[in-house]
């Protein structure tokens, strides 16, 4: 991966993701894409990049919100990709989908803060190259607001305290080198000046690093689909069972169409949740990532289904790639946000666009006016 | 699926592609190193192997 790194780099071709920044490529989330998903082809391709998660979001986090010596420290050798980093929120004690039950504690002693919790699926915390992680936990959990409780802090990996109890498998896939670690911190103490933005603004981190990730996720997702779209038809024009080729007969073909179907929609609705990322702001385009945060998966994994369906029992081995990139997306259903937290998301967004209209209806039912008459059934 | 792109958007296109078929793909079957070495708590029950 190093030799990788270094061919990438020597080519121009490094930190594309970052958009709007002194750090990046000045590309747009629109123009970063396409890019990204080619990249996405492979699940070692992002990296080679320095385009990978969790290490791009980390980066986001410390150039939008870190302090110049913060940047300097972490950001600088980030970008270099001397560096990895890891993200710490998810932990095992509570249903971390909803970020406000985050039981971790960071607590303020003089110059120092002091952190306790047991996180896990802290991706990239098993990377021996791995430096940096950001913290969150409840610096003040009686605070009023729930969403000003939390907070986000720098917490280098070698801290006393800081310690990796095991790595998670992935449907048996250990993600090596970098790993998804449950990881225990007990007193672990961070000079105050590793804290992001301040205290009680970690929720507010946590969603300027999160909608950039999940379209990232979703772009790569869209990159799998192809190449899972690919291996099938070349299978299924290869390979003959009772007497006919796989792509002659009637099922292939509609999984063939269904797909390319799919990923065409999840394309356009990713573009326009890119464009309007760079438009209006990475706040106004929530729900716009929300519903490509449900869709992209699942629409991979579909796709990814269909073509191992198609090699028989070859997809499921590890000879195709089909079964670690089907186990990869099928985690991205449940990563930055389960479908069913996003499902919502977008269903009280709809709700609300309609909220003031439903409290002008009658008790007995919708308005006469508020429904088109079919011809013939004027009033 | 056809989109109009800038030509630098185009241009990095065209170089990532070749990048991925150059580089990226012919190392997808190297193996990989190992996660660091985990550490057991006795109380957690887990056995590094």
């Amino acid at each position: 991966m190093e030799e990788l790194k270094r061919h990438a780099r020597a080519d121009g071709l490094w930190n594309l993701w970052l958009p709007e920044s002194e750090y990046g490529a000045g590309l747009t989330n629109l123009e970063y894409a396409p890019l990204c998903e080619i990249m996405g082809r492979s699940v070692i391709g992002p990296e080679a990049f320095n385009c990978s998660a969790p290490d791009t979001g980390n980066m986001e986090v410390l150039a939008r919100y870190g302090t110049e010596a913060q940047k300097r420290e972490w950001l600088v050798p980030l970008l270099e990709g001397r560096i990895r980093s890891a993200f710490a929120m998810t932990e095992p004690g509570v249903a971390s989908s909803d970020a406000t039950n985050i039981e971790s504690r960071i607590e303020r002693r003089g110059d120092e803060y002091v952190l306790n919790g047991r996180k896990w699926w802290t991706s990239g915390a098993g990377d021996p190259r791995c430096t940096i992680l950001i913290f969150m936990g409840k610096s003040d959990p009686t605070h009023a607001d729930r969403h000003r409780r939390q907070s986000m802090i720098l917490v280098p990996r070698d801290t006393p305290g800081v310690t990796v109890l095991r790595q998670l498998p992935v449907f048996g896939y250990d993600d090596a080198p970098h790993g998804h670690s449950e990881v225990s911190f007990e007193n672990v103490r961070v000079p105050a000046s590793n804290m992001l933005l301040g205290e009680g603004r970690g929720f507010e981190i946590a969603q300027g690093r999160l909608g950039p990730g999940r379209i990232h996720h979703c772009m790569r997702l869209i990159g799998a689909s192809e190449r899972a779209l690919e291996a099938l038809c070349r299978r299924a024009s290869a390979r003959t069972s009772f007497g006919r080729l796989l792509s002659e007969q009637g099922v292939t073909r509609a999984r063939i169409a269904d797909a390319r179907i799919m990923i065409d929609q999840v394309r356009l609705l990713v573009l326009h949740a890119a464009w309007k990322m760079d438009v209006a702001g990475n706040k106004a385009a929530q729900n716009e990532i929300a519903m490509i945060k449900v869709v992209a998966p699942n629409v991979a994994c579909q796709v990814l289904d269909w073509a191992i369906q198609v090699f028989g029992a070859a997809g499921v081995s590890d000879d195709f790639g089909l079964a670690y990139a089907y186990a990869s997306a099928r985690t991205l259903r449940l990563a930055d946000g389960p479908d069913e937290v996003h499902r919502n998301q977008i269903a009280k967004f709809e709700l609300g666009r309609h909220a003031e209209a439903a409290s002008n209806e009658s008790p007995a039912g919708l308005r006469t006016e508020s429904m088109p008459r079919p011809p013939g059934h004027g009033a | 699926m056809e989109f109009t792109h800038s030509e630098k958007v185009i241009r990095l296109q065209t170089r990532v592609r070749a990048f991925m078929e150059a580089h990226v793909y012919p190392a997808e079957r190297v193996s990989r190193p190992r996660c660091r070495r985990t550490v057991a708590r006795e109380t957690s029950g887990f056995r590094p192997t």
